[in-house]
């Protein structure tokens, strides 16, 4: 069979390429939509400092090393925000351990770590050259079974996932995170998976299930231009277009900057995470703290945020 | 480290540009790889190859947009390991799928075969590609160059798998009126 029409469209200009892959998540935009009041309820509630969990107990020097690998930067006065808590669940192959959950209430990133416990356990730590790394799925819905997620594609959810090389010990830590465009959901439940299983076929994660709270728990300030408005927090940003006919005129790797209270400016180019932007929304990961307090106003594509 | 910093990186022949372009943009072309070779060892071989060319060619290259640009090198790449994997043999799994869809409506093998620089269609293919409504070029990229499953393209648009299916029929019959008109094939 001549595959040469493969080579052809392999020659689509790069703006084409970008159009295609900014626009991935329309289905969870259009809902967003609907529901976008309630929606900024819930963050503008939110808007003054959260308090950070009491029990942030978790102080694992493995985690820090593996949060700050992601360029997020752990100093002593943010690590309590930084680190939350820990929830793992295990079989008798693995444990997944969910290190750290930030949630601003739309964004949520998590970082995890994985460990074998046993010989089909390394065999899956093994794979893609000893950077495992499992499909994830996500669902409010705990009646879901993994047969469930396979055959309904809507509910994967693995937005980025960086697998460090496993460490002497044998454990692996990766990032996932997730946009939340829907609702706040309050707790979901997330089931990895071995993506070279497919049917009905056992997985070396079977009964492997997080229940994750990821209510809103690190701050979120808002901005606002126009009718538009602007949430800021630690792990990143996100713009609501408001009733107006301005384009909310974003560019993923046009300018995002923080000027704070006196006067300097911060380029936060280098802060960017996945990213998505529509015509009505547009949301970023970040990999910097900034002191969101001294912040007094937010650019981002060509509009001031204050 | 941002897309400027990277290609300083590769100017400088600094061979952190290698490491940190992987750190940057690895889980990306993870996912485009694995789209087309369905295997992980296979996807971080392509990777590693997508990462070489990036290392030959920057300079004189200066991409706008590194993500795009390593896409389409890890896009190469696989195809490159793919067609090795199953030279001589027919169907070939998804990607023989999907070459049966282009053959059928886009262009005939004979027409194909007859093509020895498929660089001379780069300009006419993005008239097409230009010609298209967003949602039909969107649609039409995310499954023949990123090779998406229909029920994926179907589900991260938001669309129903019928309506995607009909919109790629639609566009590849487009494609060969416009190949076709000018001569092309």
């Amino acid at each position: 069979m001549n595959d040469k029409m493969l080579d052809i469209i392999g020659l689509a200009d790069e703006k084409y390429l970008l159009e295609a892959e900014e626009t991935h998540t329309r289905r969870k935009i259009r809902h967003h939509r609907k529901i976008s009041a309630g929606l900024i309820a819930a963050i503008v509630a939110g808007v003054s400092l959260v308090s950070v969990a009491s029990a942030a107990v978790y102080k694992s020097l493995v985690h820090k090393e593996s949060v700050e690998k992601y360029g997020i930067s752990v100093d002593e006065s943010t690590n309590s925000e930084l680190i939350i808590g820990t929830t793992s669940a295990e079989n008798a192959h693995l444990r997944l351990t969910a290190d750290t959950v930030l949630s601003d209430g739309i964004k949520v990133n998590m970082i995890f770590t994985l460990e074998a416990l046993d010989d089909e356990g390394k065999d899956f730590m093994n794979t893609n050259n000893k950077r495992p790394l499992p499909t994830m799925f996500y669902s409010t819905d705990l009646s879901k079974s993994r047969a469930d997620f396979r055959n309904d594609r809507q509910s994967k959810a693995l937005n980025m996932a960086n697998p460090s090389k496993l460490s002497e010990d044998g454990s692996c830590s990766f990032m996932f995170t997730q946009l939340f465009t829907d609702s706040n959901p309050g707790k979901i439940y997330l089931f990895p998976e071995d993506y070279r299983v497919t049917g009905d076929g056992a997985s070396v994660f079977d009964g492997i299930i997080l229940e994750i709270d990821v209510s809103k728990n690190i701050q979120v300030r808002e901005f606002t231009h126009s009718t538009n408005k602007l949430y800021l927090s630690r792990i990143g940003a996100t713009v609501i277009k408001g009733d107006n006919d301005e384009p909310l005129a974003l560019a993923t790797n046009g300018e995002f900057s923080v000027v704070y209270q006196d006067g300097t400016k911060e380029g936060l180019h280098d802060s960017y995470g996945y990213s998505i932007v529509q015509e009505d929304i547009g949301q970023t990961f970040m990999n910097r703290v900034i002191d969101l307090d001294k912040v007094s106003c937010v650019i981002w594509g060509s509009t001031e945020y204050k | 480290m941002t897309d400027s910093e990277l290609i300083k990186l590769f100017g400088a022949r600094d061979e952190r540009a290698i490491s940190e372009t992987k750190l940057r943009y690895g889980a990306y072309c993870f996912t485009v790889a694995m789209n087309i070779l369905r295997n992980s060892e296979d996807a971080e071989e392509c990777i590693n190859d997508a990462l070489l060319a990036a290392w030959e060619r920057i300079p004189p290259d200066a991409p706008e947009n590194m993500q795009t640009y390593l896409g389409k090198l890890t896009r190469n790449a696989a195809l490159s390991i793919w067609r090795r994997q199953h030279a001589g043999k027919r169907g070939a799994g998804h990607i023989g799928l999907m070459l049966e869809e282009l053959s059928d409506a886009a262009a005939s093998e004979d027409a194909l075969d007859r093509i020895e620089d498929v660089m001379t269609f780069k300009e006419t293919f993005n008239r097409f590609l230009g010609s298209l409504k967003k949602e039909q070029r969107i649609i039409f990229l995310r499954r023949y160059f990123y090779m998406q499953d229909v029920e994926e393209i179907a589900s991260a648009l938001g669309l129903s798998e019928s309506k995607v299916k009909v919109v790629l029929h639609r566009t590849r019959k487009k494609l060969k009126k416009i190949l076709e008109s000018e001569g092309s094939l």
